[in-house]
């Protein structure tokens, strides 16, 4: 099964807030961004007035009446969000420290951060890693922290932790 | 293959995940690529960093009968030989890839040191318990894998990593 964009509609892929899959929007040529919120806010079950979409890397969330035509970067990555910011608690030692992240932020951006605010040895640095609070699920340096937030929520609370290294 | 042969389950499934969203968002990201797929072999090479810094490609060979019920065998596969990966193509550097990427033999095959690959797992049952979060289970699909390996294989992408 090929998933090539046809003449008259594109495929866009786009990461919804608290939704691990990725899903797949096909959408007509000629339509707006306006109608990737619409078809996200569908999936995330929130209005799509309420619903920021953002271009791959982008901190900033794309106008709503941005045309989709042949020249629209259709095959990056979209992200779908209810907020503008990320509220991000990280804890580690008995202390923790906040930050506001977008929902594009990579979780990378988040442990460099976080390794240098609770100074961590440099030497060690390297094997830290950032978990769901309270776990030790480990979150991909690569995965972008809105996909761990929950449509309705803007908070997350991490762990700074030591990576695992199986050895039997 | 001849109409009316039944299509095997893993056979589908892994052509499934192949052709899903995650996947192709991967590739688009430039994370991996799909090299060839004759079931029951599956080969992706996964983009990384080396020590340097400079990014490089990892070519993984999976065996996926039964999948997903069965834990994959997996290992490094040589891009310039198409054989099992020498010692000299193993990725370097943050000691927890150089541990994945050891070459660890075992039932008389070579498999990645991870606790989600098949002989890896039937050969330390106590990772189950001591890492399930690296451990295979019913929840887990195609992209789990491939999202461990990436981020094992980028380790090296990080201020301070061993250059």
């Amino acid at each position: 099964m090929q998933h090539q964009s046809t003449i008259e509609s594109v495929v866009i892929l786009v990461e919804c807030a608290g939704k691990t899959d990725i899903q797949e929007i096909e959408i007509p040529l000629g339509s707006k961004v306006r109608d990737i919120a619409i078809r996200a806010g569908e999936i995330c079950g929130i209005p799509f007035e309420e619903i920021k979409i953002f271009d791959q890397d982008s901190e900033v969330e794309l106008d709503l009446e941005l045309l989709i035509d042949s020249k629209y970067p259709h095959h990056h990555t979209h992200h779908a969000h209810k907020q503008k910011h990320i509220k991000v608690e990280v804890f580690y030692g008995g202390g923790e420290h906040k930050k506001e992240y977008p929902p594009t932020a990579k979780v990378e951006t988040v442990r460099e951060w976080a390794v240098k605010e609770f100074r961590i040895d440099p030497s060690k640095a390297p094997k830290m890693e950032l978990a769901k609070h309270g776990t030790k699920v480990e979150l991909p340096r690569d995965a972008r922290i809105g996909r761990f937030v929950p449509p309705k929520e803007d908070e997350l609370k991490l762990d700074l932790i030591e990576g695992v290294k199986p050895n039997g | 293959m001849d109409k009316g042969d039944v299509l095997d389950p893993a056979l589908t499934r892994i052509e499934a995940e192949l052709a899903s969203p995650d996947f192709r968002a991967g590739v688009q990201e430039g994370k991996w690529c799909l090299v060839d797929f004759k079931f029951p072999i599956l080969k992706i090479d996964i983009n990384g960093t080396k020590p340097d810094g400079t990014r490089a490609l990892y070519r993984i060979w999976f065996e996926v009968r039964g999948f997903p019920g069965q834990r994959v065998w997996a290992q490094q596969w040589s891009r310039i030989n198409d054989c099992a990966a020498t010692p000299a193509e193993r990725p370097t550097g943050n000691e927890r890839v150089e541990n994945a990427f050891r070459g660890w033999e075992s039932g008389g095959g070579i498999h990645l040191y991870c606790p989600w690959e098949r002989e890896v797992a039937a050969t330390h049952p106590n990772f189950l318990t001591e890492f399930p979060e690296k451990s295979w289970n019913n929840n887990r699909n195609l992209i789990f894998i491939l999202e461990e390996l990436y981020g094992l294989l980028n380790l090296n992408n990080f201020p301070g990593s061993p250059r």
